[in-house]
């Protein structure tokens, strides 16, 4: 049987639940930031590659 | 958000009160004028180095090179950022700022307007052709130093009317975590207020009595290890308000909101802790700093790339989910809801993208041993102009698009919005072509800092020829980009029809709780010290402990 107390714990979980953002679709974001990653690596690899030739 | 303010005392159409709305606006208006003179010399510069023009006899490249860097990367961006951050702190703490802060930020204007003044009539009578980061032995004339010195200390004035604001607004609202924008400004401050105290101390006991001739020499390295101690710090003091920007106001502007504030406050937490202690990351190429230390900046250094991932994950959260309310579907098909024809987000998103090579090649720049395939090339000079060049000055002109108006209760128009639009257009080519050339001359060798010269026709250097002529063009967009952009500015100031525009300010969508500690600001003031400590303490009193022989003062020009 729910008590009043469990009643005010339930509300409060609920309330809490309100105050977090929805689960969001980031997928994109993902992609995004692996491609930012790439780029980095990219980079950093063509310039360290160089110099190896001149060292 | 209701914004309080007296009816009597505010412009029409503004949303913050008048006397805070002219300060801002007075920094601004500085800010702009340093920008255009800075742009001129910029431009004539480019052409120089390109071989497309001479210079005539009373002048020379490395006047022009000083009046470029000082009133570009000194005077416009600390100008902005002040006015930038007063009327963002008015605009979040009710529309107004209040006795104490006003006085502050005028003290601060008076003081930093007599020491750009001071500069700038130096560097015209050539008497201070020591380019911006004023590295000893090279000597200029005491006045450029103390200029110098009353422009920090200016800016420290502004920073302590921002913490007057910050404290009034706690008293007024105990136990509630400060208004996200407040915090950054707050964070800002902190973070330049203990990054210029060096640099101060270098102006004031190394370069003025050396300049005086009350000592005859100076320590260069320890010179230069205050100098860079505030030198990269420098960097993220104009980076942070361009965060402000997309992490506050972009969402707000594209019909979106903060993604997450603890996420923001966190960043800005890491740049104060990790943005100061790395200056030798400029000096990998230094005698004088064991290999060790080196390490121990470089690993800080990469470090401080993780607030700027952050801030890059940050953004792109905040597009794809505002884009998806919108309709967008797909891997990418939320980019097509974001508004391309607003000005207020094309120029600052055209920076982020500009920032994603120029972060890449701040890793590179900072990893030592591939430092030494750029150290001192025209690749650095290519960097910087990728990241507060695009990044940053982008993200600049696209608030002035709707602060200035805001500011003076007028419309942003849609002829207005195409003009900036075009600008952009003109600012992003220019930039991408001139900074291409520039990263690829400088991986093949091309060194910075030097006036137009075949090096006796050796052909290596005559190879780099066409790309320093598509350097001297993208220049040339640069400049164009630059008239019709105080064209526009002058526009909004002046002519544009009174009416609203708005302070974008995004809130998250829900109620986010926020950790306490984020805004305990002595914890993170004794780790910074630590962490300053650790990474400059011995090394400091190393090279005061043994001192190389000083050098007496130089002038090359």
């Amino acid at each position: 049987m729910e008590t009043q107390i469990d009643k005010l714990e339930q509300n409060k979980k609920s309330k809490e639940k309100k105050t977090q953002p929805e689960k969001e679709e980031l997928k994109g974001t993902f992609a995004a930031v692996l491609i930012v990653g790439g780029i980095i690596l990219v980079g950093w690899l063509g310039v360290f590659g160089l110099f190896l030739e001149r060292a | 958000m209701v914004i309080a303010r007296k009816l009597d005392e505010a412009i029409p159409h503004t949303p913050i009160q008048r006397s805070a709305a002219t300060l801002s606006l007075a920094y601004v208006w500085v800010a702009y004028a340093a920008f255009g003179l800075a742009a001129l010399a910029g431009m004539l510069q480019g052409m120089v180095r390109g071989g497309i023009i001479e210079l005539p006899s009373w002048t020379n490249y490395y006047q022009i090179l000083t009046a470029h860097g000082v009133l570009m990367a000194l005077i416009f961006t600390t100008f902005f950022i002040v006015g930038f951050i007063f009327s963002g702190v008015a605009r979040t703490t009710g529309g107004s700022l209040h006795g104490a802060a006003l006085k502050f930020g005028w003290a601060g204007w008076i003081l930093m307007v007599t020491g750009t003044l001071m500069a700038v009539v130096t560097i015209v009578m050539n008497e201070a052709s020591v380019l911006y980061t004023f590295y000893a032995p090279l000597k200029a004339s005491p006045y450029f130093y103390i200029g110098s010195a009353l422009l920090v200390v200016g800016s420290w004035l502004a920073g302590f009317g921002v913490f007057a604001s910050y404290r009034k607004w706690k008293k007024e609202n105990p136990g509630k975590m400060s208004p996200l924008f407040v915090f950054m400004g707050v964070t800002t401050y902190v973070m330049w207020i203990i990054a210029t105290l060096p640099v101060a101390v270098e102006v004031l006991f190394q370069l003025i009595p050396w300049s005086l001739g009350l000592v005859p020499t100076i320590n260069i390295m320890l010179s230069r290890t205050l100098f860079w101690f505030f030198g990269h710090p420098l960097v993220y003091f104009w980076l942070m308000p361009a965060y402000m920007a997309w992490y506050v106001c972009i969402p707000r502007i594209i019909g979106g909101h903060v993604f997450s504030d603890s996420l923001s406050r966190l960043a800005f937490i890491c740049l104060l802790l990790f943005s100061i202690p790395v200056g030798f990351h400029h000096q990998l190429m230094e005698p004088g700093i064991s290999a060790g230390w080196k390490m121990i900046h470089v690993v800080l250094t990469l470090i401080v790339v993780i607030p700027s991932l952050m801030t890059a994950f940050s953004m792109f959260a905040v597009f794809e989910t505002t884009g998806r309310k919108k309709g967008g579907s797909g891997l990418f098909g939320w980019l097509k809801k974001l508004p391309w024809t607003d000005v207020r987000f094309f120029a600052p998103f055209v920076g982020m993208l500009f920032f994603i090579p120029g972060g890449a090649g701040g890793i590179i720049n900072a990893s030592n041993q591939i430092n030494a395939v750029i150290h001192n090339t025209i690749w650095v000079t290519g960097h910087f102009h990728i990241t507060v060049g695009a990044a940053v000055a982008l993200t600049f002109f696209g608030v002035s698009f709707w602060l200035i108006p805001a500011l003076t209760g007028r419309k942003l128009t849609k002829i207005a919005n195409r003009m900036g639009m075009v600008q952009t257009v003109f600012w992003a080519v220019g930039m991408f072509l001139m900074s291409l050339a520039m990263h690829t001359m400088g991986l093949q060798g091309a060194p910075r800092r030097t006036d137009y010269t075949t090096y006796m026709d050796h052909p290596t250097a005559l190879g780099w020829m066409d790309y320093q002529r598509v350097m001297a063009f993208g220049g040339g967009l640069l400049f164009v980009s630059a008239v019709l952009l105080i064209l526009i500015l002058l526009y909004l100031t002046f002519y544009a029809p009174k009416g609203n525009t708005e302070y974008p300010i995004a809130e998250t969508e829900t109620k986010q709780e926020v950790p306490r500690i984020l805004e305990r600001w002595p914890v993170w003031v004794g780790l910074v010290a630590f962490l300053i400590i650790l990474a400059y303490g011995y090394p400091i009193m190393e090279q005061i402990q043994h001192q190389a022989p000083g050098s007496p003062p130089f002038r090359t020009w």
